[in-house]
């Protein structure tokens, strides 16, 4: 009796989860069932930061925009990658599209590791792997910063004093540190 | 009761049916989509009163059931009684069909949002898989059959099978083979919904990570279990059903490694998807060779029929998966530009082709004495020889390719400057290789080499580490900035403490193959025998006589020969379940840092308290068990959830992290730049 009083109930609640999509938004809101449930923006809300995929994206951009960087799993999703800010790299961490395709931190990944702009001769070329080429990318910073400004000789790069009017290297003119600034 | 156990397996097996049906339907209309996982919902809560019922079977002794009068008996402690459940192929399936009902259930619903393209496919696939294990366990494995008679008691379990590793062991491993169903079920949607691009790769990382942990987990505690229990051949014995397990990790481990190389350069795209196929496919066909006794196994005591069932749906498999992926192949062309040879790509490709063709040689070592028996109707015997003889080359090419791999740099590296960072790794390993050669006198070049690898490999990790930490401890303190590197980039450290795993657990293995001893030695209470520079002093003999079991159980105390110092004691045991014909025998392991002094029981005298003892020295194992901790270990790190890292680049905050400030070109709106 009780086995199949058991048996019976499971059957019920089986055929209950089965059929749901149809009975469910009869029971809860009396035959709306225009538009699936789950994807009411009264769900989107619910669910706040952990959706951010591309199945919700619409609602959530118009709702709830502040997810659409990511969702809270600290997975980068689509509006991440296509340029909501993050570019540089997926909140994993990882180099992303838009990092070697030089979108300002092609001279290395967000792993630290070289890329190929580093390796295609940008300077860092041989020193640079992994993390180690910090030190390379600052010290290429620095160098260009200095050919900027006009402190090196353009040509070999020597290092020049503002009153020098040809590289003490290679001989070649250096131009006046105002014209530089200009 | 039992009754309800069969119903609910056959309620289990048409919701599974009906989520098939509606899954399909489902791509089109999304309603069919939800019944679909309903209907999953359904079907777990089906196989979960199912196994509810199987437990209360054996709690009750209820022995007019044939798998419970199979696999226990009065006697049987609570735990083992509960673990019975997966001790024959009826429970195991039953398992593994709940495991996996569960595991749709979670995928269905964490990707409805994330993946609505590929949710209605996954749904199926994951839906027909159900299908296929719950059809096998309701209608050719039933666990709630009856016998027609009630037996006085029960057949009991298998000696063997009553030690802890009966708890875990088997559960851990299966969740593993289930685990590979999810990212099966994501290369079969990317493939049938053309969405080949990263996305579906990035989704399954975090599947294929876990499921490959808890596999690693599952044949570890294997390991463990087989070497502290006579009779199952040691940690590694290359038993066909070990071999099986084996083979879906391999895989694994290959994909881990080469989907990287289609996330950052976009390619290997068929070799990713096609691994992805195969490492569940080789689930599948692990479990047959289980279950058909095909092959001559240790673990021939889950025998049956379902084989051929088994064998049947890996044929079904392979072939669809094998026209998809060739229906797909246009699709599937990753980037034109060549692969350079100095490049950490190259070093992942040669990672996967040497963990490939080590697979194809345990797959073939494996099934050679099958083919040869169905083929030749001879018996042949493909041994551990073969295996450590095969596996000498591929370990000792993958340490080597594990040792410079941290170094190379992606795309494109310079063979001046990758030599430049190895030369002190390389020096290193020479150093250490120079000394273990010495040590050694020179006969065992193979160990020598693991052991100079091990060392090279070791300083590249430790470099790469101290490299990384220190651009972050110039920020945080130490300990603040190891946190900040493992949250920054969990995947790079998580994998490099899983390398440094898999160095110990190598150098683990290769010295005790080649330096274990043995020595047999008879004691009588209180009398000291020495075993290679150990004191062993036969401390006591115990006997425990029960309604479960007699037991005789020899003490030893162990101390440094010489110095007299106190290592700790030893418990040896040999004992006689009820309703078992085989006295089993339990191993006693003292583990040192060196070697483990590893003492069986062999002979007792009960009259004149004397005793016989094999006496094993098992150098290094302990750092295969350290090995394995770390692999455990790194693969958690490598998949934990840090909330609160540091979110790169979040909110277009690039210069959130030093290294991104490096503009590639001057910008006008760099304010120290004019």
């Amino acid at each position: 009796m009780a086995v199949g009083l058991a048996a019976a109930l499971l059957f019920v609640v089986v055929a209950v989860l089965v059929a749901w999509p149809w009975v469910g938004p009869l029971v809860r809101d009396g035959g709306d069932r225009h538009q699936p449930d789950a994807l009411r923006p009264r769900r989107v809300d619910e669910a706040g930061g952990r959706l951010g995929a591309e199945g919700a994206t619409a609602h959530l951009d118009e709702v709830a925009a502040r997810v659409s960087r990511g969702d809270r799993d600290g997975e980068a999703t689509g509006p991440v990658d296509a340029g909501s800010g993050v570019s540089g790299g997926d909140l994993d961490g990882e180099a992303t599209g838009p990092v070697d395709a030089g979108s300002g931190v092609s001279e290395g990944d967000l792993d630290g590791e070289a890329t190929g702009p580093v390796d295609g001769g940008s300077g860092v070329v041989g020193g640079v792997a992994d993390d180690g080429a910090v030190g390379d990318v600052e010290a290429l910073i620095a160098a260009r910063r200095a050919r900027m400004t006009g402190r090196v000789c353009p040509a070999c790069e020597q290092p020049r004093s503002p009153s020098d009017v040809v590289c003490s290297r290679c001989g070649a003119p250096l131009p006046r540190l105002e014209e530089v600034a200009r | 009761m039992a009754e309800l156990g069969t119903f609910s397996l056959l309620l289990a097996v048409a919701a599974a049916a009906w989520a098939v049906g509606a899954a399909a339907l489902g791509v089109r209309r999304e309603t069919f989509l939800r019944s679909a996982e309903g209907a999953l919902r359904g079907a777990l809560l089906s196989l979960t009163v199912a196994s509810v019922v199987l437990v209360a079977l054996f709690l009750t002794r209820d022995f007019s059931v044939r798998y419970v009068a199979e696999y226990s008996d009065l006697a049987l402690s609570t735990p083992y009684t509960v673990a019975a459940f997966w001790a024959g192929q009826d429970g195991s399936l039953l398992l593994w069909a709940w495991l996996l009902a569960g595991l749709a259930v979670h995928t269905a619903r964490r990707h409805r949002w994330r993946d609505p393209e590929l949710l209605p496919v996954v749904v199926l696939t994951l839906a027909a898989v159900l299908l296929v294990i719950t059809a096998l366990v309701a209608f050719t494995s039933n666990p709630f059959e009856r016998l027609g008679f009630v037996p006085d008691d029960g057949a009991g379990l298998n000696a063997m099978l009553q030690n802890w590793g009966q708890l875990y062991h088997p559960p851990a491993t299966f969740a593993g083979y289930v685990g590979f169903t999810v990212p099966f079920a994501f290369a079969v949607a990317a493939l049938v919904t053309g969405r080949l691009d990263d996305r579906w790769i990035r989704t399954v990382r975090v599947w294929m990570v876990v499921s490959w942990l808890l596999l690693t987990f599952g044949i570890l505690l294997g390991a463990r279990w087989a070497y502290t229990e006579l009779g199952w051949g040691g940690y590694w014995a290359w038993d066909p059903v070990e071999n099986a397990s084996l083979l879906p990790w391999l895989t694994a481990t290959a994909y881990l490694h080469s989907a990287v190389v289609q996330e950052r350069r976009g390619k290997l795209k068929v070799w990713n998807v096609s691994l992805v196929i195969a490492t569940f496919v080789l689930t599948i066909f692990a479990t047959f060779l289980v279950r058909s006794g095909v092959a001559s196994s240790v673990h021939a005591f889950a025998e049956s029929s379902a084989g051929m069932y088994l064998l049947g749906v890996v044929v079904a498999v392979v072939v669809a998966s094998a026209l998809l992926v060739v229906w797909r192949l246009p699709m599937l062309r990753g980037h034109r530009d060549p692969i350079a040879p100095v490049s950490r790509e190259a070093a992942f490709v040669l990672t996967n082709l040497l963990l490939v063709g080590f697979t194809l040689v345990v797959f073939w070592g494996t099934l050679y004495p099958v083919i040869m028996s169905v083929v030749r109707g001879t018996d042949v015997t493909v041994g551990a020889p073969f295996f450590d003889r095969m596996s000498v080359p591929f370990g000792l090419l993958l340490l080597a390719v594990l040792a410079v791999c941290p170094v190379v740099a992606w795309r494109r590296a310079s063979a001046r400057g990758l030599g430049r960072r190895v030369a002190v790794p390389f020096g290193v390993g020479l150093v250490v290789g120079a000394v273990a050669a010495v040590l050694d006198g020179g006969s065992n070049v193979v160990t020598v080499l693991v052991v100079s690898l091990s060392a090279f490999a070791l300083v590249t990790i430790a470099s790469a580490f101290w490299q990384a930490l220190r651009v972050h401890r110039s920020e945080r303190a130490t300990g603040v900035a190891v946190g900040h590197l493992f949250a920054r980039n969990p995947r790079r450290w998580g994998g490099a403490v899983v390398h440094l795993g898999i160095v110990l657990l190598i150098v683990g293995v290769a010295l005790d193959a080649t330096y274990r001893s043995d020595e047999r030695i008879t004691l009588t209470v209180d009398e000291t025998g020495t075993v290679g520079g150990y004191a062993l002093t036969f401390a006591s003999l115990d006997s425990e006589m029960s309604a479960n079991r007699a037991a005789l159980s020899a003490t030893l105390a162990v101390a440094r020969e010489g110095s007299g110092r106190p290592l700790g004691t030893i418990v040896t045991e040999r004992s006689l379940l009820a309703n078992q014909d085989q006295p089993r025998t339990s191993v006693g392991v003292r583990s040192l840092l060196r070697e483990d002094v590893y003492v069986i029981l062999e002979e007792v005298d009960v009259d004149s308290r004397t005793a016989s003892f094999n006496v094993f020295l098992h150098p290094g194992v302990l750092w295969l068990w350290v090995g394995g901790g770390l692999l455990m270990l790194g693969g958690v790190l490598a998949v934990w959830p840090y909330r609160g890292r540091p979110a790169v680049g979040a909110g277009g905050d690039a210069a959130a992290v030093p290294v991104l400030v490096a503009p590639a070109a001057p910008r006008s709106d760099d304010p120290e730049v004019p």
